[in-house]
This record gives C-alpha cells, sequence and structure tokens, in this order.
C-alpha cells in the first residue's frame, strides 16, 4: 500500500503554487515534509486531503489514481489528517470529539452507541500508553493530551466501514507543545509507524524532522528540491536545501553601520521610547522590551514561542499583563486601542488577521477609517474629495495597484491589501508601529515595496516593532532581532554587532529545540 | 463619455435597483386590474399608512449598521402608543408632550437593550427577542390589556392624522426628515463609516480605536426613539393607545430594511434603499387590498419580500460566514504562513 504523488501541480489565479512535484510515502515509515512559508507544502497536504483538486499530475493509493475523489472518499480510502489547530471543540468531551470525524456521522439516524465507541477509543489511547481521560471537556486537557485525541480520532476505524488508518498526515503537530510532551508524542507516532501506518510529518522544524522521519522532503517555491531517503539529511543540508542557492539576499541594505552608531548612542533607558517590563500574557511568560526613535526591532520565534502573540498582548488588544510600561520616560499603565490615537502608536495587523481590514469596505473607506477626523468638514461632515486625495496620494506613494479609491478591498491581492493597512496607520502619523506579519501572503513585488518603505519610515525617527516569520523581512529591515522562545527573550542579535544571515537568524531560532540533536554549525549567538 | 454610460448604465441595473422595476411593474398590474388604482389618492394612501412603518425602519438601520439586531422595536411602537395614549386621557391633550412621553417610554427599552447587549453581551436576536417579549407583558400588565381610547379628532389625532398638505400627512414629512438625517449621519459623517466598520467587522473597528460598546449603545437607543416615534404616530392615526399593534409593523420594517440593503449600496444597509422597499411594500399590500385579495394576504406578500430581500443579501450571516470562511481556506496558502492566533 504506497500513497504517491506524481507531477502534481496546482494552480491559484495563474500562479503555480506547486509544481511538478512526485514523492512517494511508504506504509510503516515517517516520512516528513519541509518547507518554508509559501512552499507550497500546505497545498500539497490540502491536495492529498481532497481539499483542492490538481491542476496537474495525479494522487494514487497503490498505483490507483485518487486525487480529486473528495473528503469523505479520502477519508475513507484510510488517509487521515491531523491538522495544526486539531480540530477539537474544547467544551465537547474526547468522545463527543470522536463524531465530528466523521465517525458517527456514517450511522446517522441510528442512536449512538457510547459504550462501545468508548472501549474502542480507550483501546486506541491506552495503545498510546498514555493516560487520557474520555469524559472530560477537552478543553480541560493539556495540549499532548489534546493531540492524541485528536491523533486517535484521526486512525480510529469508525462503524460504518470504510479502511483502516493506513496514512497519517501530521500538520505541524508540535506547536503548541513543550519538550517532554514532544517526546511523549513523537512515541505514539513511532509506534503508529511501527503498527504500519504511513506518517506524514509536516513541519517547519528541522530538528523535530531530523529526529523523527526516515525520509525527508523539502519543497521551496512550490518545487520539490530534494528528498533525503535513509536518513541522510543533516540540518544543514535541510536548511540548504529549504534556502535554496541565496542564504543572503542581495537586496538586503546595508544597514550595520547604520544600528552600530545609534546603539553606540543610545545612553540608556532615559532616551527610550517604550520600554516594557514583565510582558505576560497566554503565550509571553515575562518579556522585557526597550524601543528606541529611529530603529527596527524584529522578532522572531517558532509557533508557539509567542511571537504571533506579543504586539497584540503589547498593544492591549489581547489579555495582557506588564509589571511596568514607560512611554516617552513617563509611566503608563498599559496600552489600549483607545489610547493609541493619542499616544501616537499604531498595531498594523498582518493582512490575513482578523482586525486588520473591512472586506465589504472599498480602499479608500479602509484607509480613511483612522483619520477620519482630518477630514471634518462643518457639521461633522466628512471631505469626500479630501478622503479621495488622500487615498490617491498613499496609492502612489506604495504603488497600490489599482490605484482606484473605490476599488473593493474584498478583491485586492494580498499585497496591495497590505499596503493599504499600513497606509491607513501612517496617515494617523504615528511615532511607534507595532506591526505583525507585513509580508505573510504578500507577493515579492509588493513585499519588496512594503519594506522599503518600512525602512524609510525608520529613517524618519519611528520606532518599529516588527513580528513575522519571515526571515527575508528581518534581513531587509531590522536593526535588531530579539528571538522568543518559549513566551521568553531567549537571545537578541544586533546587526553589525552579531552575524546576520539568514542561515544566522534561522539558527538562532532554531536554536532553543532539540538542545540533545549535536549541531555540527557554531554560527550564532549566545544563549 | 463611455465610462459614464457605463456608470449609467450599472446604476440602472436589475442588481443596483430591481425594487424599482419591481415597484413599476406592481402599479402597472394593479392599474390593469382595478380602475381605481392608478390615483394620486393612492399614492397618498400608501404614503400616509406606510410612512410610520418607514420610520421604524429608518431606526433599524442604525443598529443594524452596527451589526445588532433590535427585535424590539415593535414592542416599543405598542408601549409608546399606549403611553401617549394615557398622557393625552390623564395628563394634558398638549401633543407635544404626549409625543415626548412615548419617546421616553421607548428609550427607557433602548437603555435595557444596551445593558441586555452589552453589558451582559446577550446575543443581539435572542436579548432584543427577550427585551421584547418582557415590554410587551408589561404594557399588557399596566394597561390591565385595555386599549386606552381618546378624542380622534382632537388635537392630537388631527394633528399627527388628519392635518395634510397635498394630502400628506405629518407622519409623511417626520419620515422624510428622519430619511435624510439617517442618510447624512450614515454616509456623509465619521460616525456612519465607523458604524459600518463595526457591523462589518467588530475587531477592525476596536483596533481602529472606535468606541464599539458605546455606539452600539447609541444606535440601540436611536432606533428605540424612532420606532417610540412610530408608536405615537400609530396612536393618532387610531385614535387609541393600543398594546397590541407593534406586531404589524416588526416585520414590515425587517423586510423593508432587508430588501434596501440589496439597492444602491452593494448590501450595506442604507436608508435610500430602505425607503423604496417600504414603497413597494405599501404599494403591494393597498394594492392588494384594492383588488378585493382577502385581508390576510399583505402578511404573505410582506414575508414572502422579507425572505427574498434575506436571500439576496447573500443568504444571511450564516451562509455568508461559511462562505467567507471556505474561500479564506481555499486561498490561505497560495502564499501560505501558518496562520497567527490573536487571544
Amino acid at each position: 500500500m504506497v500513497l504517491a504523488v506524481n507531477g502534481l501541480g496546482k494552480q491559484f489565479d495563474g500562479k503555480w503554487v506547486l509544481e511538478d512535484v512526485s514523492i512517494t510515502f511508504e506504509p510503516g515509515r515517517i516520512h516528513g515534509l519541509v518547507g518554508h512559508n509559501g512552499s507550497g507544502k500546505s497545498t500539497l497536504i490540502k491536495i492529498l486531503a481532497g481539499y483542492h483538486d490538481a491542476s496537474a499530475g495525479e494522487v494514487t493509493l497503490d498505483g490507483r489514481p485518487i486525487n480529486n475523489a473528495g473528503p469523505a472518499a479520502i477519508r475513507d480510502l484510510g488517509i487521515r489528517f491531523v491538522h495544526q489547530d486539531l480540530g477539537l471543540i474544547s467544551e465537547f468531551t474526547a468522545m463527543e470529539n470522536l463524531g465530528i470525524g466523521g465517525v458517527f456521522s456514517q450511522q446517522s439516524g441510528r442512536s449512538i452507541d457510547w459504550k462501545k465507541q468508548a472501549l474502542r477509543l480507550q483501546s486506541v489511547i491506552d495503545g498510546f500508553g498514555s493516560e487520557v481521560p474520555l469524559d472530560v471537556a477537552v478543553g480541560k486537557l493539556s495540549a499532548v493530551q489534546r493531540s492524541l485525541i485528536a491523533i486517535a480520532r484521526a486512525v480510529e476505524v469508525g462503524d460504518g466501514g470504510g479502511s483502516p488508518a493506513r496514512f497519517l498526515v501530521l500538520d505541524e503537530p508540535t506547536t503548541a507543545l513543550e519538550g517532554p510532551e514532544v517526546e511523549v508524542l513523537f512515541g505514539v507516532i513511532r509506534a503508529l509507524a511501527e503498527s504500519g501506518i504511513g506518517v506524514i510529518y509536516v513541519s517547519h522544524n528541522l530538528r523535530d524532522v531530523i529526529e523523527l522521519a526516515t525520509s525527508i522532503s523539502v519543497l521551496r517555491n512550490g518545487e520539490l528540491v530534494n528528498t533525503f531517503f535513509d536518513r541522510k539529511a543533516s540540518y544543514e543540508s535541510l536548511l540548504t536545501a529549504m534556502l535554496g542557492e541565496h542564504l543572503v539576499s542581495d537586496e538586503t541594505p546595508n544597514l550595520d553601520a547604520f544600528a552600530v552608531s545609534r546603539l553606540q548612542a543610545q545612553g540608556g533607558a532615559s532616551s527610550a521610547r517604550l520600554t516594557v517590563r514583565g510582558l505576560r500574557s497566554s503565550l509571553l511568560r515575562g518579556v522585557d522590551l526597550d524601543l528606541y526613535p529611529g530603529e527596527c526591532v524584529c522578532v522572531m520565534g517558532l509557533s508557539g514561542s509567542g511571537r504571533e502573540e506579543l504586539i497584540y498582548a503589547l498593544a492591549g488588544s489581547t489579555p495582557s499583563l506588564s509589571t511596568s510600561m514607560t512611554l516617552n520616560g513617563a509611566a503608563i499603565d498599559a496600552l489600549s486601542p483607545l489610547t493609541w490615537h493619542e499616544q501616537k502608536i499604531a498595531l498594523v495587523p498582518g493582512n490575513r488577521m482578523p482586525g486588520s481590514s473591512v472586506k465589504e469596505f472599498t480602499m479608500r473607506e479602509n484607509l480613511s477609517l483612522v483619520s477620519l477626523d482630518q477630514l471634518r468638514l462643518g457639521f461633522r461632515q466628512l471631505d469626500r474629495k479630501a478622503e479621495t486625495s488622500m487615498v490617491e496620494r498613499w496609492a502612489s506613494r506604495l504603488e497600490i495597484l489599482p490605484a482606484d479609491p473605490e476599488y473593493g478591498t474584498r478583491n485586492l491581492s494580498g499585497g496591495n491589501r497590505q499596503k493599504v493597512i499600513l497606509a491607513k496607520w501612517l496617515q494617523a502619523d504615528p511615532t511607534t508601529l507595532f506591526i505583525d506579519e507585513p509580508t505573510a501572503g504578500v507577493d515579492v513585488g509588493a513585499a519588496h515595496k512594503l519594506l522599503t518603505e518600512l525602512r524609510q519610515i525608520v529613517g524618519e525617527g519611528r520606532t518599529l516593532l516588527v513580528t513575522t516569520s519571515e526571515v527575508g523581512d528581518v534581513l531587509a529591515v531590522a536593526d535588531r532581532v530579539l528571538i522568543l522562545h518559549e513566551g521568553r527573550v531567549s537571545q537578541e542579535l544586533v546587526r553589525g554587532r552579531d552575524e546576520f544571515t539568514e542561515s544566522s537568524l534561522l539558527l538562532a531560532m532554531n536554536q532553543n529545540i532539540g538542545e540533545a540533536t549535536t549541531m555540527t554549525s557554531s554560527t550564532g549567538g549566545t544563549k | 463619455m463611455s465610462s459614464v454610460a457605463a456608470r449609467v448604465k450599472g446604476s440602472l441595473g436589475v442588481r443596483k435597483i430591481g425594487a424599482i422595476y419591481v415597484w413599476i411593474v406592481l402599479i402597472a398590474f394593479f392599474s390593469l386590474v382595478n380602475s381605481t388604482f392608478y390615483e394620486y389618492a393612492t399614492f397618498t394612501q400608501v404614503l400616509n399608512q406606510y410612512a410610520i412603518t418607514g420610520l421604524v425602519a429608518m431606526g433599524l438601520l442604525l443598529p443594524l449598521a452596527a451589526g445588532l439586531y433590535d427585535l424590539s422595536v415593535g414592542a416599543v411602537l405598542g408601549l409608546s402608543s399606549m403611553t401617549a395614549a394615557w398622557v393625552l386621557v390623564n395628563v394634558t391633550t398638549n401633543v407635544f408632550v404626549a409625543v415626548l412621553a412615548g419617546v421616553a417610554a421607548a428609550l427607557i427599552v433602548g437603555v435595557l437593550n444596551s445593558v441586555v447587549l452589552l453589558v451582559l453581551r446577550v446575543d443581539s436576536f435572542i436579548g432584543t427577542l427577550a427585551t421584547s417579549s418582557i415590554v410587551t407583558a408589561a404594557v399588557v400588565a399596566l394597561s390591565g390589556d385595555n386599549v386606552i381610547a381618546f378624542e380622534v379628532f382632537g388635537d392630537y389625532g388631527t394633528w399627527l392624522g388628519i392635518h395634510n398638505i397635498i394630502g400628506l400627512t405629518m407622519p409623511v414629512g417626520l419620515l422624510l426628515i428622519a430619511i435624510l438625517v439617517i442618510a447624512y449621519l450614515l454616509e456623509r459623517t465619521g460616525y456612519g463609516r465607523r458604524l459600518y466598520a463595526i457591523g462589518y467587522e467588530e475587531e477592525v473597528a476596536r483596533l481602529s480605536g472606535i468606541r464599539v460598546d458605546r455606539m452600539r449603545a447609541g444606535s440601540l437607543l436611536a432606533s428605540s426613539a424612532l420606532a417610540g416615534l412610530a408608536g405615537t404616530l400609530a396612536a393618532a392615526a387610531v385614535g387609541a393607545g393600543d398594546p397590541t399593534v407593534g406586531p404589524e409593523y416588526l416585520l414590515p420594517a425587517f423586510a423593508a430594511v432587508f430588501l434596501g440593503a440589496t439597492q444602491f449600496r452593494n448590501g450595506r444597509f442604507n436608508p435610500w434603499g430602505a425607503a423604496v422597499a417600504v414603497l413597494l411594500l405599501g404599494t403591494g399590500n393597498v394594492g392588494l387590498i384594492l383588488i378585493g385579495a382577502p385581508t390576510w394576504t399583505p402578511n404573505i406578500f410582506s414575508g414572502a419580500l422579507l425572505i427574498l430581500a434575506v436571500a439576496l443579501t447573500h443568504g444571511g450571516r450564516g451562509g455568508k460566514r461559511a462562505l467567507k470562511k471556505q474561500i479564506s481556506e481555499g486561498s490561505a496558502d497560495a502564499g501560505a504562513a501558518e496562520p497567527a492566533k490573536v487571544g
């Protein structure tokens, strides 16, 4: 029983996001699938799951084509998925969650034999060698217990016929897990593979993949770069395969001298624009920050490190606590969206985040939303002419396409939408900007324009705090980089002081994980 | 020039102003069936009768723009009609005072709605359904379920229901003012822009520093006040406060607002669309009665129109959201990053 993709391709809006990918997944093996954001690995998984149709090539199970079969048929064939968010309903017990996986739906009309179901689920969980209570709302369980339930649900046979699980696809399964929990999960994954299930393990955490997988396929820009067989992949070889030849982008501006001189100029906390001590939130466990005028600080970290939450917690839009905070030298309680305007602070969410833009609005309406008071005529009337020319100004400065203020935001491409969001906040003339994932889902040209603009506004003396998972962004704009790990800053890299390359940053980010694995490279800073 | 032609063509398209075409068809149909339909008197009758519905609809626009249902407007209408009548019978025959009393009573419900929806965080559909039930019951209890009749041809009834200019009574004038004011607010001021932002994407509004709850409370108070005003006019029309008068306005008002949202502004709740929809509704209902259709047919007409309207606005909220989710999931991986989480 072999699962294979042959010459697989997928096109979105005329652009190939996956092209001519051929991989063979074998039963009883753990096959790693790695690649950076936008490499096409999610697309590949979605085609396997029957969620997308392939634009080219085919998926075969034992030589029989199964692509375009649809999710239900794929499940019946024994190909199962555990997605990153697990797809569990926190208020339901493990038993009830079993019902959402399609197991109960196949016997609709008949009442559920809970006892039988419980026994069967229990036997699967027992096989994992781990205690998981089945009658407690899963929201009350630990992260690893939830993962095990999701996996148990995926490999569970179900009543309605269909094949037992043959292949299990795990997408970023360790995101929410901590050290020892990861080991528990790995134990279960290895046991599943030994029982004959082919595991496809998708992750951007190279150390996890190296530890687990016997074969590893690397995707880059929608193409298969290489498949390493028989545990022959090393950290460096994977990294090189993932990043390609251009380890250091030639577009990187030379900011070294700039950063160093300013660092020396920074006398102490007194000149800081914003200082934060002990910032805590659901993912953050005490982060200290000092942000200075005219610098761009980038924050990196793997999923779950707190990187994705930092600016929202800092800006007070997600519940958080800090022991102290000062703005321009004066102590403040906390930041909140209601006070940003007076404090000249802006939070620019990534364009795929809830809270970034109103899809139903035109470009004009989104762009002016925080500066409506600048456009006031008598009787609180909006100055539509001024509004339109304001939008046109930004459209030409940031090269927003189409440059039509009345264009629907819904129809803008990710990059153009991101430009609108940035323009919206720049129009309010903030001194400090918190920016999340400025180039996620943004094409290369737009990303370059955005990053150039960010560099320019730093030059104007503004303070930028950028959280990103794109190393390229960091190389293009950062003066300093903070690496987050488990909710704390684990390392600081300063341009001009520390080695500041794509590999040194990736290394720093991955260094905290899988400490046991021997590392041959010793680049990177202090830990 | 061709772009102007295209623009004109676009703004006259069935998708933009379909209700106007349906309205013309209705007028033609009723005129053919009943020779007495196509007269000025019918026109004024439609306006005079449906101005009250129109006022309720104008009020509803604000909470709906802000993403909240206000199902209590029917009950509020009953409450204010009773309050105005009670004041007329027991306190003073001053028209102004009676109307103000009705509106004031309505505002109390607006405050109640604000507390239930914005402090207790109850879903607006359920919350206003509940306050509606409470208010209706309270009115019945206080009145002993009796109507409060007053002199129809007194100042109150005369001023608000009989006096007219070219056949149009006071409610039509008030409706016209309401349309203009609401249109100004929603389409010409930052207030309106912020209100729409709240309704479409609450999180965007919140992160943009908009005082979401405060603005929503204001919209609920405005909707109650306008329903209250409508109630005092409804009392004047029949010469009595009637605790059960609300429901007959609730559904048509919602039908008008939702159908109106499909007109002119691409799915956005707007006063112009709502006004046209009220005309369409009124013409249909008055026409049905004039051609001798049974008295239950107007309710079928309103109900069918509401379903049609909501179906036209992308199959309602749930459907739209599901569709959105589908679309975003489908395209999320085109430049994929793991979806970030906000707490």
